[in-house]
């Protein structure tokens, strides 16, 4: 583990303060939400009827986005700067593909293709086979165990095991 | 005995006992922690006994607690952020050439944190149960309220944020079948919505993916883990490390033991409050120990009774915060949550009849929770120095690890693609609160009682014909707005004279 995500990594935001977008996101949301249950056909009965309770919470997010746009002024940084839209597209997308060649491929085949992928791609120094191969066969080994042994799970028929 | 049987069945033994060696090895690696190890095991023990699986999870919840500490001490990296108020005296007491005093400090306080504050639990959850009986929606709502509000306001962080996030937890909550009438609320056309947005891949996504997309494609190779290694081993080097003069024993123990008691007593009553956290509690009785303490200018350089404090406050959370679950059935921390999802997995609703009607597993439950207590003792005692390694595993080959697991084990609960991409929104949507400093606790909690919530709420209307001061005729429900009102005042004003005081 990178022991400096511990105190906390501040990215640079010049020219753009979070808590004043963090802020406005929270009432656009809001307000969007809400028109949706002025428009949803739901129950009036039991008591008020279906709509208060999603009602009263999207005021409160209203308000609360409010105050935090509103008292913005001492905090104009945001945490892991690092943490790039690019680089959560990337982990999607991993995600996504990983999921799909265990739906196509199998639960192993899915696991280990997965983790080669990473772990080559972010392989720094030396060899292929004990710093790729040999790591992604024995976590696909105990992920696999862990699944079909420990927790009995059945998964969907795919082409390989 | 047949409570005995089911709490000392092999199985339940074996499964608690991995469950607390899986919790020290999490809390162990900085980044990773109890409320994830729980979190990404919820989809994998549905088919376990609702014993074996209970201990396991009870298991994480105390390893984590200690395991935190390991690294705490042995690295100045707290483990979880539970241990970041030992790393001011145990790192210090390692350079100065007591590291195993400072770990078995940390060992012997936190368990007995938790053993007081688990034997709390069992004798004060049944009679608070009972007296919940008589409760009805007016009174149920007005304790909702009180939760909500304390987990909003005792958030580490800006208040209003934790506010918003309670909010939204409880929006989210709302979308699917209304609780009442069986209206179908805000799925926009989407038949997996219908039934709400599964629990699962909600805590899941919120609590491990958005930690694990932070760390995602950091280095292979703990750089700064090693530097600081490689100090810690440079200074033990210049100071001259002797074995001898490191002995642990019970005089050392017993001089340490009123700042033991200080923490375990803080972090019980704190561990019980709605919404205080284990990170609370030990920053909390590392102030008390310190002003208490006969030698306070001994704190910050290492000295015992620092690691004591702190330590045994954040164990003591770990009993005394299920205390509101297994009472009224409102979980008083995040990992509280998670313990009340997977007894709704195993077909156990939390609430004020909930020991009522699952006496057995309950009390089977209670047994294995207070021997947990003792195999975390004893697998960490023989542990520690093989735990103290783990800080150091590489995050390129843990991340992409546990990652896998938890989308594996977020499909393989229901068989379900939509549940997966429910875990990638929710964490998508953890991550943006992560970086902007929401704290997620709420969003979860709020998210979990807000079906109670509006259901109660919505009961007690029923019951005053629609009038709104019907939720105000009841005593108990007034001295529970009371209380939420005067923690309001109380906090407001701790704020003002904080900032003042910063100024």
């Amino acid at each position: 583990m990178d022991m400096q995500r511990i105190p906390e990594t501040r990215g640079k935001t010049d020219g753009f303060n979070p808590n004043k977008i963090s802020g406005s996101l929270l009432m656009i949301t809001a307000a969007v939400c809400y028109s949706f249950t002025l428009t949803g056909k739901w129950s009036s009965g039991a008591g008020i009827g279906a709509k208060l309770f999603p009602q009263l919470s999207l005021i409160t997010i209203f308000l609360s986005g409010a105050a935090i746009f509103f008292r913005a002024g001492e905090n104009n940084k945001e945490k892991y700067g690092d943490v790039t839209p690019l680089r959560i597209f990337l982990f999607m997308g991993s995600a996504v593909l990983f999921v799909l060649a265990v739906l196509k491929l199998g639960l192993a085949t899915g696991t280990f293709l997965y983790l080669t992928t990473i772990f080559f791609h972010f392989r720094k120094e030396g060899g292929f086979l004990k710093r790729v191969i040999l790591p992604a066969l024995c976590i696909t080994l105990f992920i696999w165990g862990l699944f079909t042994y420990f927790a009995q799970i059945v998964m969907p028929p795919a082409l390989l095991f | 005995m047949q409570i005995l049987e089911g709490a000392f069945a092999l199985p339940v033994i074996l499964y608690t006992t991995v469950g607390v060696f899986l919790g020290i090895t999490v809390g162990a690696i900085p980044g990773l922690s109890g409320d994830m190890a729980i979190a990404l095991l919820l989809p994998l023990i549905y088919k376990v006994s609702p014993a074996a699986a209970l201990g396991m999870l009870m298991g994480i919840y105390k390893g984590s607690m200690f395991g935190g500490s390991i690294s705490a001490i042995s690295f100045g990296v707290p483990g979880t952020a539970a241990a970041a108020a030992t790393v001011e005296d145990g790192y210090p007491a390692k350079l100065k050439g007591y590291p195993k005093q400072a770990m078995l400090t940390a060992l012997y306080s936190s368990v007995t944190g938790d053993l007081i504050s688990t034997l709390l639990l069992v004798f004060v959850a049944v009679p608070m149960a009972k007296a919940a009986l008589h409760f009805g929606p007016v009174e149920f709502f007005a304790l909702y309220v009180f939760a909500l509000m304390m987990i909003s306001l005792l958030v580490v962080g800006e208040m209003k944020k934790g506010i918003a996030a309670a909010a939204i937890g409880l929006f989210i909550g709302t979308i699917g079948m209304d609780p009442m009438m069986g209206s179908v609320r805000l799925t926009f056309g989407i038949s997996s919505l219908r039934g709400g947005i599964p629990l699962i891949p909600l805590l899941v996504g919120v609590f491990a993916v958005s930690e694990l997309m932070i760390q995602f494609g950091k280095e292979c190779s703990s750089r700064s883990a090693k530097r600081v290694a490689e100090d810690a081993g440079k200074a033990a080097e210049l100071i001259g490390y002797d074995p001898k003069k490191d002995r642990m024993s019970l005089k050392i123990y017993w001089s340490t033991f009123k700042a033991t008691l200080i923490g375990s007593g803080m972090g019980t009553f704190i561990g019980a409050l709605p919404g205080a956290g284990s990170s609370l509690a030990a920053f909390m009785s590392y102030g008390l120990a310190r002003k208490l303490s006969k030698r306070p200018e001994d704190f910050g350089k290492g000295t015992l009774e620092g690691v004591a404090a702190p330590e045994a406050g954040n164990s003591a959370t770990a009993g005394a915060s299920l205390i509101p679950l297994f009472a009224f059935g409102i979980p008083g921390s995040a990992t509280a949550a998670l313990f009340g999802a997977a007894l709704i997995m195993q077909g156990i609703n939390p609430g004020p009849m909930m020991i009522e009607e699952n006496k057995v597993i309950i009390y089977t439950l209670f047994i294995i929770i207070i021997y947990a207590t003792f195999i975390n003792l004893f697998l960490s005692y023989g542990l520690i120095p093989l735990y103290a390694k783990l800080a150091q595993i590489k995050a390129c080959y843990l991340v992409p690890t546990v990652f896998a697991l938890a989308l594996l084990g977020t499909f393989a609960s229901r068989n379900s693609l939509f549940d997966v991409w429910v875990l990638l929104a929710a964490g998508v949507l953890g991550i943006y609160l992560r970086k902007n400093e929401f704290p997620l606790g709420p969003l979860v909690l709020g998210f979990i009682v807000g079906p109670g919530a509006e259901k109660a709420l919505r009961q007690a209307l029923l019951m005053g014909r629609g009038e709104w001061s019907f939720l105000l005729k009841s005593p108990i429900a007034l001295s529970f707005y009371a209380l939420c009102i005067l923690s309001l005042v109380l906090i407001h004003f701790s704020v003002k004279k904080k900032l003042v005081e910063e100024d």
